[in-house]
């Protein structure tokens, strides 16, 4: 059988076309294509070189209209043992080419030719063209004969045309010969034989048949040589002659022959004409012409020789001249048949050929999957053959099929893509992709042509395509293989690699899966802010996350809204975040993955990534932008399993998506546990040139600093201008949650630094204070140097430093200054790491009280300057002085439970701040308790404390009638002067403030360690603590009482003992507050009024001993008094005192307490609210504190 | 056009003689995407791959008629006989293969319903010379289609059922089993 063939076969004349001598491959292709152009030449140009010898047997050649092909065969071909029966097969002319430069010796190159010839014993023509001869060649052709033809050297056309003429001439010279054989074979006949014919002696019988079927066999032949001769009527004739000669003898198979030329000769005849009625005469003498090649069949020589091939070659020809849509059924029918007899075709080459016929014609009919079916048959016919080159065969026929199983390499993909003009669009699936992943689900067939591609390639010793073939059939059908086959395909992958160069590029990717994670919009390191030239705070009004969403006074063009906006910056690296999988059951190590750019203006940084079995990762890869402009990513370069490949984002996203309607086998990501991502949309990026860039860092370690609740310390905070642009404006704010720990920055140390030079660096003092774990604000009040800025809305729990800065306003390089092209600001946003851990707790409050009686001395203890003692001794040592002469007077103790439930130990101080005028010189005292060597507390850990508070000396000198006595100084000493600022209205929030007022003057400080401190915040327990018995601490009593000896009448000498601070000049030091037994001493008695009301009352004294019993009255009195002790009544004047003497005799030395009393009469609201007492009978007794009296002496 | 030949008997012979005279392969769904929904091959032997280039290759001929829908016109043959019972969706006898027969139903939404039988003796079930025997043939693949249409139909109202995806129901496999075996019988009247 033969390739390639039609009905129009029989009418070419074969011309083989040998190279003699040495010819390069692209000289002797050029010469090749020059001389197929020559396929025809029509008989009305070669009349010229025609001349007619004799009266010519083509009497009715059409000259004007006929012509003459040829087919030629390149290398030439072996002969045929059919060529007796069929006149086309023989090799009528050969032709032989030259190239002179490589070939000097034209006499070689003759004999060469000569002998080439010699096995074409049918060659009719023989010409040996010699191109391109040189001067002395083209001398030497002269001599030589007239088979070698020399072409000289010229142009193109020039030679085109020339050949053109020496194809003419040899047309002409083959119809001479034709015309010379038909004129021999009719006048002497000639003897045809084919292989059919048997080989042993004839009986007599058959001798006198043969005779018969001989004169068929020479009509046909000479019909052959007639069509040959492109003389169609003629050929008719005689084929007529011979199908009737040979019906008669039975020569089935010539009358087969004889038909088939006729149907030539027709065709011919009817150059151009397609009519439905030359259709169906064509496809009836097809059939049986079929019919009959089919009955020659002859059992008994089967095994040698078989017309079936012939059978085929008819079907395959009918089939071509039907092959068209609308005998689609008819031809497939046909084919099918073919196919079928293929299984009884001998020869493996003629099943080749069969196949290969059958796809084309499958393919031309546009049956691309029957057709790929059938290349897979020829591909696998030449796997059979074990031989490179059949392998190279195969592997090219099965590329063929790709395209129908869909499983085609990208390289051809693209090609297919860009003919057909796509435009990608980001998220939409193309629906050449749609297409492709349903077909895709013919996994089961197409695994099989991928692993006969590799097969073929690994044999064909084209590692590239075998390369290629493995990552297709690896990537796309990985669930489907086995762990142990993936790994086969991953070493066939490396073994096909290692027989490539490096650097080899491959259109397939292979493993791993990539896909686009993130694009981390900046970080908040290098955030770039849009500048705003008309304002000083240049960031404001453009900052990327204000609190609306739509700003009137912004305006951004709506072409940048719809679509994410990332700016890069030429010379900062930047990130891009994919994530990478590898499905497959073994180690994957990817030797390099860059981002792919192909904008020019980008320069990636390759990784290294080794991904274990069924895992995913997610990595960074990073670049450097290198020029402005646009930058587009479509995806990654890979270099893993030994070749470069290109992995597309968009290829992947489509699997994904094709594998969330389930169209695809599966997805990739899911089945390595990695979460589905949504669809991530890809920005669009521009370079800008560069900014500068302040780098920032934690003095001591960027580590987050760790402080217990309420500890202040110090940050220092270094920043570096990294970028290549000095900072030129700069600007702290505060953002975040716990703003209000930030205590100081220091703004000035900025302020001077500026500009900050590349590279330059400075440092920041900030001051923070830790604040309460579990509450989200802090109390704002007490004074915190805060920068109040709006708040950005920003997640974690420590503040951040927010810095603006931006370069100089004009680039230093640009030369046009255009406001609208300001170089965009950043900002770099510092967390103070803070890491807040619990102090102190604090468990809870109590206020208590003290009962201690104080002596009775010559002086009052204090009464009216509470201050006294601290003003008199210059120097105080202590905060609360319990003196035995003073009594618990007035005195509170707040006490406060705290535990440590820390690991290290507290010590805690005590500060009370207190504030206040003195009379004398106006000046101010700030108490602190460690001055007063006030012990510290210290609390181990896991124990809890309780640490007492003085309240002593916040009680109020006037009971006012709003009974809320209040100094907006809260001041104690200026009793006279405060009624001015007294409100009634206000006076529940006055007290409060007043309550306030005190409650910040009481610190609790503490100290942990060297280097922690800070301060507890207890405000809250303490106010609560207080607010129930408020009224009491602050304000006073409505009456006042004290007692003293009388001045005058007691000799110093009595005094035994006095207080050492007290202010009474004359005592001396060491004296004591006693004094003897039976003595008058007098006594004088203090009732002061601290209401604006009179007050009248009835007053009186009684005296105890330490037994409690009164020794004034009754029977058993030891003491002896003069003067009135009871029921005196007595009326105060508003904020004054009166002083009632009485005189005690004591008769027994020991301790005495003297009290005081009043009943008030006529109490007015005031008293009563002050008692707690609604009822108007009820009497308001007035008791004041007990005083003692130690009396010596001997009883 | 029709003719005996010793080659093809020789291929029969070739064949078990246990197969019955017309017996169903394989039947397949293909989706509009010609995308294999079904699959399913009623052999012992171990002739999936063949069978799917079968159907493959059919959907050659599907595409092809698909494009240009010529109805099965029945009724001007045998009016009363068939009417409009007979689908017009059923495309007939696609293409012979070796020794298969594949018949095609092409449903309004161009979901192909593929066939591949053994028989060998209706060779030609071309629409202008029906034979009467052939016509009773054709008649029997339309009504078996029809069945395996609606099986389709109910299998893929599952709302589990995800469209596109193959189907993979074993309830909708045993019915489809059931189908077959019972044109087996039907066929054999």
């Amino acid at each position: 059988m033969e390739p390639d063939v039609s009905i129009e076969t029989g009418c070419m004349i074969r011309i083989a076309v040998l190279p003699i001598g040495p010819i390069p491959q692209p000289h002797l292709r050029d010469y090749a294509s020059m001389l197929v152009r020559h396929r025809r030449v029509d008989l009305s140009n070669i009349s010229s070189f025609y001349t007619e010898h004799q009266k010519s047997p083509f009497a009715n050649q059409p000259w004007d209209s006929g012509s003459l092909r040829f087919k030629f065969m390149l290398g030439g071909s072996p002969l045929s043992p059919w060529e007796d029966f069929q006149s086309h097969r023989k090799i009528l002319g050969v032709i032989g080419i030259c190239h002179c430069a490589s070939s000097p010796d034209l006499e070689l190159v003759e004999e060469e030719f000569a002998s080439a010839c010699k096995s074409y014993t049918s060659a009719l023509v023989k010409r040996c063209f010699a191109f391109c001869p040189g001067d002395s060649q083209l001398e030497d052709g002269g001599r030589k004969g007239d088979n070698l033809i020399l072409f000289p050297p010229a142009d193109h056309q020039t030679q085109q045309f020339h050949l053109q003429t020496m194809m003419q001439d040899i047309a002409a010279s083959l119809l001479m010969e034709f015309e010379k054989w038909v004129l021999r074979a009719e006048s002497s006949g000639t003897i045809l034989k084919t292989p059919l014919d048997s080989q042993t002696s004839l009986s007599s019988e058959e001798v006198i048949k043969a005779k018969k079927r001989r004169l068929g066999r020479a009509q046909k032949t000479i019909g052959d040589y007639c069509l040959l001769a492109g003389s169609p009527v003629d050929a008719n004739a005689h084929y007529s002659t011979a199908s009737e000669l040979a019906r008669l003898t039975g020569d089935f198979f010539w009358y087969a022959g004889a038909l088939e030329g006729s149907v030539c000769a027709l065709l011919i005849d009817q150059m151009g004409q397609k009519d439905p009625v030359l259709e169906d005469e064509v496809r009836y003498r097809y059939n049986s012409v079929i019919l009959h090649y089919r009955k020659s069949f002859m059992q008994d020589n089967a095994q040698r020789v078989s017309t079936l091939s012939f059978e085929l070659e008819a079907t395959l020809k009918l089939a071509r001249f039907l092959c068209r849509r609308e005998h689609a059924k008819e031809v497939v029918e046909l084919l099918m048949t073919a196919a079928d007899g293929a299984k009884s075709l001998i020869d493996a080459s003629d099943r080749l050929i069969l196949f290969v016929e059958i796809a084309r014609l499958f393919g031309t009919l546009g049956y691309h999957r029957k057709a790929a079916f059938f290349s897979r048959q020829v591909a696998q016919l030449y796997m059979q053959q074990d031989d490179c080159l059949a392998a190279i065969s195969a592997m090219q026929v099965l590329a063929m099929t790709t395209k129908a199983y869909r499983v085609q390499s990208r390289a051809t993909l693209i090609k297919s893509l860009a003919s057909s003009d796509e435009i990608s669009d980001g998220g939409k699936l193309n629906p050449q992709s749609v297409v492709s992943l349903f077909e895709s689900q013919w996994s089961t067939l197409q695994m099989v042509v991928l692993r006969e591609i590799l097969l073929s390639s690994v044999r064909a010793g084209d590692p590239l395509a075998a390369w290629s073939a493995a990552a297709r059939l690896l990537r796309s059908y990985y669930p489907l293989i086995t762990p142990a086959g993936q790994s086969g395909l991953a070493s066939a992958l490396t073994n096909a690699a290692d027989r490539l160069p490096s650097g080899t590029r491959s259109a397939d990717p292979a493993l791993p899966f990539i896909r686009l994670h993130s694009f981390p919009v900046h970080s908040s390191q290098v955030d770039i802010v849009k500048r705003n030239p008309g304002r000083e705070e240049w960031w404001l009004g453009s900052a990327p996350s204000g609190p609306f969403i739509y700003t009137p006074l912004s305006k951004g063009d709506p072409a940048d809204s719809n679509k994410q906006e990332l700016i890069w910056i030429v010379g900062e690296p930047v990130q891009v975040v994919v994530e990478l999988v590898n499905p497959c059951g073994f180690d994957l190590t990817v030797d390099s993955i860059y981002l792919s750019v192909h904008s020019g203006n980008f320069d990636p940084f390759p990784m290294r990534v080794s991904l274990p079995p069924n895992s995913a990762k997610v990595i960074k890869l990073s670049g450097m932008p290198t020029a402005l402009g646009p930058v587009t990513i479509p995806g990654c370069t890979v270099h893993c399993f030994g070749v470069i490949t290109e992995h597309l984002f968009k290829e992947v996203d489509n699997l994904l998506l094709g594998a969330a309607q389930g169209l695809v086998l599966s997805d990739p990501f899911r089945c390595c546990g990695s979460p589905t991502l949504r669809n991530v949309t890809v920005p669009n990026i521009s370079i800008v040139p560069p900014l500068p860039l302040l780098v920032s860092h934690v003095v001591g370690g960027d580590g987050a600093v760790i402080l217990y609740e309420g500890e202040i310390r110090d940050v220092l905070i270094s920043l570096t201008n990294a970028g290549s642009v000095p900072v030129e404006q700069a600007h702290i704010s505060l953002s975040g949650k716990n703003q209000d720990s930030v205590i100081s920055v220091a703004y000035e140390t900025l302020k001077s630094a500026l500009p900050l030079k590349p590279g330059a660096e400075f440092t920041i003092p900030v001051t923070i204070k830790a604040w309460q774990l579990g509450t989200a604000d802090l109390d704002s009040a007490g004074g915190k140097n805060n920068a109040s800025m709006g708040r950005l809305s920003k997640d974690g729990s420590s503040p951040m430093l927010l810095i603006h800065y931006a370069g100089p306003l004009v680039q230093s390089g640009a030369t046009d200054v255009n406001s609208s092209t300001v170089p965009p600001g950043r900002r770099l946003v510092v967390p103070l790491h803070v890491c807040v851990l619990q102090g102190l707790s604090f468990v809870k409050a109590r206020l208590l009280s003290m009962e201690i009686p104080a002596h009775v001395s010559e002086t009052l203890p204090c009464l009216d300057n509470k201050y006294s003692d601290l003003i008199s001794g210059g120097k105080p040592d202590s905060l609360v002085k319990i003196d035995p002469y003073r009594g618990s007077w007035g005195l509170r103790l707040l006490e406060l439970e705290l535990s440590n439930p820390t690991d290290v130990v507290f010590d805690i101080r005590v500060s009370v701040q207190l504030e206040n005028k003195m009379k004398e010189d106006k000046s101010t005292f700030v108490v602190d308790a460690s001055d007063f060597g006030y012990p510290e507390t210290r609390i181990d850990r896991d124990y809890s404390a309780r640490v007492l508070i003085p309240l002593e000396h916040f009680k109020l000198p006037i009971l006012d009638g709003s009974f809320f006595v209040k100094d907006s100084k809260s001041d104690a000493n200026q009793g006279s002067s405060r009624s001015s600022s007294f409100s009634e209205k206000n006076s529940k929030a006055e007290l409060n403030a007043s309550i306030k007022n005190l409650i910040s003057r009481i610190k609790v400080k503490w100290q942990s360690g060297r280097s922690s401190s800070g301060e507890l915040n207890i405000k809250d327990a303490i106010l609560s603590a207080l607010q129930t018995s408020a009224m009491d601490i602050l304000l006073p009593d409505p009456l006042t009482f004290g007692f003293k000896f009388a001045k005058s009448s007691i000799p110093p000498a009595n005094i035994v003992d006095l207080p050492k601070e007290a202010n009474i000049l004359a005592v001396p030091p060491g004296s004591k507050g006693s004094i003897l037994a039976h003595e008058m001493t007098p006594f004088e008695v203090f009732v002061r009024n601290n209401t604006k009301e009179m007050i009248k009352m009835k007053l009186s004294i009684t005296c105890r001993d330490v037994a409690g019993e009164n020794c004034i009255d009754g029977s058993k009195a030891t003491v002896l008094w003069a003067g009135v002790l009871s029921g005196i009544s007595i009326e105060v004047p508003p904020l004054q005192e009166i002083m009632h003497a009485f005189s005690l005799y004591f008769l027994v030395p020991g301790e005495y307490t003297l009290v005081a009393a009043a009943v008030i009469d006529d109490a007015n609201d005031i008293l009563r609210a002050r008692a707690k007492t609604d009822s108007p009978d009820e009497p308001i007794f007035c008791r004041g504190p007990p005083f003692h009296v130690k009396v010596i002496g001997t009883a | 056009m029709l003719r005996k030949r010793r080659r093809s008997d020789q291929i029969r012979s070739l064949r078990p003689r246990s197969v019955a005279r017309k017996m169903i392969v394989c039947v397949s769904i293909v989706g509009h995407q010609n995308n294999p929904l079904f699959l399913h091959s009623f052999t012992e032997a171990d002739d999936a791959l063949k069978l799917h280039h079968v159907v493959h290759c059919s959907l050659d001929v599907i595409d092809e008629r698909g494009s240009h829908v010529v109805p099965f016109a029945y009724e001007i043959n045998n009016p009363k006989k068939t009417g409009s019972t007979l689908n017009e969706t059923f495309l007939g006898l696609l293409y012979p293969t070796e020794s298969y027969k594949v018949y095609g139903y092409l449903t309004n939404t161009k979901v192909k319903f593929i066939l591949v039988t053994t028989d060998v003796d209706v060779r030609d079930a071309d629409v202008r010379n029906v034979s009467a025997l052939s016509l009773r043939l054709l008649l029997q693949y339309a009504f078996f289609f029809r069945r395996f249409h609606s099986a389709y139909v109910d299998a893929v109202s599952n709302p589990f059922h995800v469209p596109g995806k193959k189907i993979n129901s074993r309830s909708f496999a045993e019915r489809v089993s059931t189908i077959v075996k019972s044109f087996g019988l039907g066929g054999a009247v």
